[in-house]
Parts: C-alpha cells; structure tokens; sequence
C-alpha cells in the first residue's frame, strides 16, 4: 500500500484531491463565517464550489474525462443543469 | 490511384481511431447511477425550496447541526474516493497494494457511518427527530438515504478487497465489477458533496 501511494507523487488525481479537499475548508470557513447580508452572495457561491467539486470527481475519479462523448456530455448535463436550477430556486422562491 | 485503394495498411490507416474512450463499468451501471443521482437532484431542490419558503425555521434547525463533523465526513469521503481510485489503477495493473487501498477506503466509509452515527445520536439527544420540523424530516431522510448508499458501497468495496487478495489478473467480467465498485463508490461522495452545503451551511 505505501509503494502504491509513493507513485502517486504528482499524479493529477492526488492533484485532483487536493483541489476538492482546499475546496471543502474554503467552503466551510465561507458558510460559518457569512452574515445575514451576504447569505444571497455566500449560497450561490457555495453551490459554485460543491457542482464544480462534483465535476472534478466525474471527470478525473469516475474517469468521465475519458468516457465516450454521450456519457460525458450526460454528466456535464447533469452538473449544469442541477446547479442552474438550484440557483434559481435559491434566488427566487 | 487505384493503389491507394487496393492497399489494405492505407485503407486501415484511413481509420485509426481517436484515443481510446470507454465507459467506465458498463452502461447499466450508468442507468443506474445518472438515475439515482436525478433523484438526489430533487432532493437538493427540495432543501433549497425549503430554504426559501421558511428560512428562519431552517437557520434555527441549521444551528443544531455539527458542521465541523460534516466537515470531518466530507474529508473521510473525499480520502475515501482517492483510496479506490490508487486501488483501481493498482488491480488493474496487477501491482501490490491494491487490497490495503481497498482497506483504506473501507476504514474511510467507516468513519463517515461512526461520525453519522454520532451525530445522528447528539441530535436526537437534544430533542432533534425526524417529527421536529421539516428541516430535520428532510436532514435525516436524505442523509440516511445516503448513508444507506454508503452501506452498500461498503459491500461492494469488501468484495473487491477479498478480490484484491487473490496474485491471479482479473478477468474481463471481474475488470468490469472493479470499475463498477469504484463508480458507485464516487457517486456516494459525489452525492455527499452537494447535500453538505445544502444542508449545514448555505442560509
């Protein structure tokens, strides 16, 4: 197991997880230190940051990057779709 | 002219695919997992409606929640998902290493449930249940859907370690339920990834 983690060393999805996990902190500290004013702001922001964390984990863990043309387009479909919707309802209702 | 037609190496040349791009698993499995996650979809729109029409109700109810261990959970899954992807591209590669990542992985999912469950615990302690409001029907009805997700994905991860064991190469049939596992797996941090923020920290 430590042999197999050693050939990690810059490979894209250690990269990748270390993208989602800096990702993770800055959304918290983003949502518990928001104040009323801003929650607007801070909720369209935090949506942003998890469908683009969603995104990197299709492409790059469930290896969507290199899947045929449909499938990819199925997913990148369902992360814009889901997240626009979501900012609308967050924005209006 | 009528060379270049009659020779076959020019004719094939004419063909060469693009890189290779496969699915991962196979197509049902992606029925399944694109079905499951538009599910999840209205379960995310229901939390943001919620948000909309009682905020306060929600804020207050948010309060009670433990962000920190969300945090902590989304950190296990996270870690959890790089275990398998290191375990897949190991045991597929027939290197070693493959079963302890399997391990880590495991150790991760189980950490996400004994946090859960601790939560789940200090909540109900403090008079939080599935009755108190819609916020806490919601939390603990999508997240327990979750974590039933997860338990599976538990099942699945120990058949690929007892798998990982065996020195012999994987067969195409057992490359496939490798690949299924592991997307499966994804899907239930990809999953968490969303309810997260929905749940503890957007206002």
């Amino acid at each position: 197991m430590l042999a197999a983690l050693r050939r990690t060393r810059g490979d894209t999805q250690l990269i990748v997880w270390f993208a989602l996990i800096s990702a993770t902190f800055a959304t918290a500290g983003l949502g518990l230190e928001q104040t009323a004013g801003g929650a607007a702001t801070v909720g369209v922001l935090l949506l942003a940051i998890a469908f683009t964390k969603i995104r990197l984990v299709g492409i790059h863990f469930m290896e969507l990057g290199s899947a045929p043309l449909p499938l990819r387009l199925l997913f990148e479909g369902y992360v814009l779709v889901t997240f626009t919707v979501l900012v609308v309802l967050f924005l209006v209702v | 002219m009528s060379a270049t037609v009659a020779d076959p190496s020019i004719q094939a040349n004419d063909k060469i695919p693009s890189p290779e791009r496969r699915i991962p698993g196979e197509e049902g499995l992606w029925v399944f997992l694109l079905g499951d996650m538009a599910i999840f979809a209205l379960f995310f729109g229901a939390i943001v409606v919620l948000h909309g029409q009682h905020p306060a109700m929600v804020i207050a109810s948010q309060h009670a929640l433990h962000p920190l261990l969300g945090l902590l959970n989304t950190g296990f899954l996270l870690t959890g998902s790089l275990f398998v992807v290191l375990a897949t591209r190991a045991i597929r590669n027939g290197s070693s290493g493959a079963a302890g990542l399997y391990g880590g992985a495991i150790a991760c999912g189980i950490g996400f449930a004994a946090v859960k469950a601790v939560e789940y615990a200090s909540l109900i302690r403090d008079g939080h249940t599935a009755q108190s409001n819609d916020f806490f029907m919601y939390y603990f009805v999508f997240t327990g859907i979750h974590l039933g997700h997860l338990l599976i994905g538990l099942v699945l991860l120990t058949f690929l370690l007892t798998r990982a064991r065996k020195a012999k190469p994987l067969t195409p049939g057992q490359r496939v339920f490798v690949d299924c596992g592991a997307c499966y797996w994804h899907m239930v941090d990809l999953l968490w990834l969303a309810l997260f923020p929905l749940l503890y920290l957007v206002r």
